[in-house]
C-alpha cells in the first residue's frame, strides 16, 4: 500500500464540515493531520470530534499536508485557494465556489496558475439515482429534453449563512448550486438565462429565503428551480433535491433523500417524526473521487472551472431579482 | 331538475358518471356528430341531437352543460342564453377575454344561473389544502403532469388557435386554484417547450401579496404515466405537501397489471356538479362566475404573452 495522504480541513465554519471530516477520519488511505481555524474554539472542536489536532498556525498546517478540503464561510474560499495554491496544497472547496463571480474567477486563475488539484463539493454528482440517470441521457433513453423541473429546499441554516458579509447572500447563494451544476452535468449545457424571484418572506433574517429560478440552458431547454429555505424548522429533514428531465422518449425523476427510513422519536428533544438516510452516502463517493485526483494528478469530477459557472449563474439571479428582468448569463 | 349536455368526449363523459350517481335527469344531449352511443353507453334515457339550438328549443332543460371545445364555448352560452336555460361551462371559460367578455354579458343579460368549471376547487384535498393555515404566504408550488391530450375531437387540443395551449387549458386550473387561495396576481413570467403534439411550461407567479408562486404544466409525459398532481403551500409557519402519485389508499395487482384508485363517496365532478345543482335550485351566485373565470383566463394569457415575449408581464396589461 502506497503511503497515506496527509490532509487537513481548513476552516470548519461550514455544516458540513462534519460528514467531510468524519469521511477523511475513517480513511486509511488518508491521514488526518489536522484542522485549522481563525476560531479557535470552532476548530478545537471540530478537531476534537474527529480524533485529530487542532492547528493554530494555518501556515504550520499546510506545510505539512498534500491536500485539504476548504469548509471556510463563501467570501473566505477565494483566501483559503490562495494560500493553498502558494503553499502548493491541493483543495476541495465546500461550494459554492465564491459568492462573486469576480472572486470565482480569481479562484479559477489561481487554481490554474498553481497548477494544485482542485475540486468543488457537490455531493449530488455522486449520488446514485444521479448517476442512474446520467447513464439514461447518455445511452440516449430520455430522447431530446424537453424541460427540466427541480427542487432544492431547504431548512433555513441561520449562523453565517444569514450573515451577508459572510455568505453573500441567502437561499439563493446556498441553494442553487447543487441542481444548476448536476443539470450542467447531466446535459452538458450551460444556463444562458435567468429570471428570478427572490425575497424574504420566512424567516426575520438580513439575507433572502425565497429563491425561485426560471432558467433556460443553451440549447433553449426551460430549466425550472426553486431552492428556497421553505422547509420548516420541524421537517422530517434537512430539505430535498429533486430533479425531473421531461424528454421526447423517457421523463427520468431523481430524489435524493427518497432512500430513507422514517424514524419516530417518542420522547427528549428529538421527539417527533424524522427520517433516516439509507442510500449510499454521496460525499463518501466525492472525498473518494477528490483522494484519488490527488494520488493521480488528474481533475476531479468538478473542477473550480465547473463551480464558476455555478456563480455566474446566482450573481445573473440577483440581478434578475434587482432588475425585474430575465439576465443573459455572463461566463 | 333536467338538463342536457352538449358534447359527447371526454368532458361529458366524465360529467354523465358522475350524473349517474345525482338526483338529476339528463333528458339530452347533442353533438355535432351524433350522440346515439354516447346515449346508449350510459343507458340515458335522452333525446339525441345534433346541434344544441334545437335541444334547448325542445328538450324543456333546466340547464345545459357545455362540454364541447373551448373555441365554440361562445356560440354555445349564447345559445343557452337565448333559450333562458342555466348553463354550466366547463373551464376554460373562452380562448381569448374578448370571447370571456361576450360570454359575460350574454349571461347577465339573460339572467342565468353561470358557472365555470374549476373543477380543482372541488378536489377533496385541494379544497382541504386551502383551509389548512401556514402562516403568512412564502412559497406555492402547483405541479400538474400529463400526457399529451389525444382525445379531443379532431385532435383540438393540438390546435393551438382552438385549445390555447398548455397555459390557457391546463396550468389554468393550477393558476385558478392559486388566485383563489393566495389572491390576485401582479405580475408573471413563463416560459414554455412547443412542439406539434408536445408542450411543457413552467409560470412563476408574485402575488399582490408579495408571496410567490409557481405552476408546472405539461403535455409531453409519455402515455405510462398517470396524470400527476402536486401542491405545496409554504408559509413563515407550516408546511402543506400534496402528490397524488404517493395517493394509493386502493390498490389492486393482476397478472395483467396494477390499478391505484383513490376512492371518494363523493368526488371533485361530483361536488362540483351538485354544487351547481344546488345554485340553480336556489338561485345562489355559484363560487366560480365569469368574472372569477374570467381572472384565471387573464393569468393564463399573461403566461403566454411572457412566454413568448420572454419579459414578465402584468396580468392587468392584458386585454386591457
Amino acid at each position: 500500500m502506497t503511503d497515506p495522504i496527509p490532509m487537513g480541513i481548513l476552516s470548519a465554519a461550514h455544516v458540513h464540515t462534519d460528514a467531510y471530516a468524519g469521511v477523511l477520519a475513517d480513511r486509511e488511505d488518508v491521514s488526518f493531520v489536522g484542522v485549522t481555524d481563525e476560531d479557535a474554539d470552532r476548530g478545537r472542536e471540530a478537531a476534537e470530534r474527529h480524533g485529530t489536532e487542532y492547528v493554530a498556525d494555518a501556515d504550520d498546517l499546510l506545510e505539512r499536508i498534500d491536500a485539504a478540503v476548504i469548509c471556510a464561510a463563501n467570501v473566505d474560499h477565494r483566501a483559503w485557494f490562495e494560500r493553498a495554491g502558494a503553499a502548493g496544497v491541493d483543495v476541495l472547496c465546500e461550494k459554492p465556489l465564491a459568492p462573486t463571480v469576480e472572486d470565482a474567477r480569481a479562484i479559477v486563475d489561481t487554481w490554474r496558475e498553481s497548477e494544485i488539484v482542485a475540486g468543488i463539493t457537490m455531493p449530488l454528482r455522486f449520488c446514485e439515482p444521479a448517476r442512474r440517470a446520467k447513464e439514461s441521457l447518455e445511452a440516449g433513453e430520455v430522447g431530446s429534453i424537453r424541460s427540466i423541473s427541480g427542487t432544492n429546499r431547504g431548512q433555513m441554516p441561520g449562523g453565517w449563512f444569514v450573515d451577508p458579509e459572510a455568505s453573500g447572500g441567502g437561499a439563493v447563494m446556498d441553494h442553487s448550486v447543487h441542481i444548476v451544476d448536476l443539470v450542467l452535468h447531466l446535459t452538458g449545457e450551460e444556463v444562458s438565462e435567468v429570471y428570478a424571484e427572490v425575497d424574504t418572506r420566512f424567516h426575520d433574517i438580513a439575507v433572502d429565503d425565497v429563491n425561485v429560478l426560471s432558467m433556460e440552458l443553451a440549447d433553449g431547454t426551460p430549466f425550472f428551480l426553486d431552492g428556497s429555505w421553505s422547509k420548516p424548522d420541524s421537517w422530517h429533514t434537512w430539505g430535498d433535491a429533486t430533479l425531473e428531465v421531461t424528454g421526447s422518449e423517457t421523463t427520468v425523476a431523481i430524489d435524493y433523500t427518497d432512500q430513507s427510513l422514517f424514524h419516530t422519536v417518542a420522547s427528549g428533544p428529538d421527539a417527533g417524526v424524522h427520517t433516516a438516510f439509507y442510500g449510499t452516502d454521496a460525499n463518501t463517493e466525492l472525498i473518494d473521487d477528490f483522494v484519488d485526483s490527488v494520488r493521480e494528478g488528474r481533475d476531479p469530477l468538478v473542477t473550480p472551472a465547473d463551480g464558476l459557472k455555478a456563480v455566474a449563474v446566482i450573481e445573473a439571479a440577483y440581478e434578475s431579482a434587482r432588475t425585474g428582468e430575465p439576465i443573459d448569463v455572463d461566463y | 331538475m333536467r338538463l342536457g349536455i352538449s358534447g359527447a368526449g371526454f368532458m361529458a363523459r366524465t360529467h354523465a358518471e358522475a350524473y349517474e350517481e345525482m338526483d338529476v335527469e339528463v333528458v339530452a344531449v347533442a353533438s355535432p356528430s351524433g350522440p346515439e352511443e354516447f346515449v346508449e353507453e350510459f343507458g340515458l334515457d335522452a333525446e339525441a341531437y345534433t346541434d344544441t339550438a334545437t335541444m334547448c328549443e325542445e328538450a324543456d332543460i333546466d340547464y345545459l352543460d357545455v362540454c364541447t371545445p373551448t373555441h365554440t364555448h361562445v356560440g354555445q352560452v349564447r345559445t343557452a342564453a337565448d333559450a333562458g336555460v342555466d348553463i354550466f361551462l366547463e373551464k376554460p371559460i373562452a380562448g381569448t377575454l374578448e370571447e370571456a367578455a361576450e360570454i359575460a354579458d350574454l349571461v347577465d343579460d339573460a339572467d342565468v344561473t353561470f358557472m365555470v368549471g374549476h373543477v380543482v376547487r372541488f378536489s377533496p384535498s385541494y379544497a382541504k389544502a386551502k383551509d389548512l393555515d401556514v402562516g403568512s404566504e412564502g412559497v406555492a408550488r402547483a405541479r400538474r403532469l400529463s400526457p399529451f391530450p389525444d382525445w379531443g375531437s379532431a385532435d383540438w387540443f393540438a390546435d393551438r388557435e382552438k385549445s390555447g395551449g398548455v397555459f390557457v387549458d391546463l396550468a389554468i386550473h393550477d393558476l385558478d386554484y392559486l388566485r383563489w387561495c393566495w389572491g390576485p396576481v401582479e405580475r408573471v413570467f413563463a416560459r414554455r417547450h412547443r412542439e406539434a403534439d408536445a408542450e411543457h411550461g413552467f409560470v412563476t407567479l408574485r402575488f399582490d401579496s408579495g408571496a410567490v408562486g409557481y405552476v408546472e404544466a405539461s403535455w409531453a409525459q409519455p402515455e405510462s404515466r398517470p396524470l400527476t398532481m402536486e401542491l405545496e403551500f409554504a408559509g413563515d409557519d407550516g408546511l402543506v405537501e400534496y402528490s397524488n402519485a404517493d395517493e394509493s389508499p386502493y390498490r389492486e395487482w393482476t397478472d395483467d397489471g396494477t390499478v391505484v384508485e383513490s376512492p371518494f363517496a363523493k368526488d371533485a365532478y361530483r361536488r362540483q356538479l351538485e354544487h351547481f345543482v344546488s345554485c340553480v335550485d336556489s338561485g345562489d351566485e355559484p363560487p366560480v362566475g365569469a368574472e372569477e373565470a374570467t381572472e384565471a383566463l387573464r393569468l393564463a394569457l399573461a403566461a403566454e404573452r411572457s412566454a413568448e415575449r420572454g419579459r414578465p408581464v402584468s396580468p392587468a396589461e392584458v386585454g386591457r
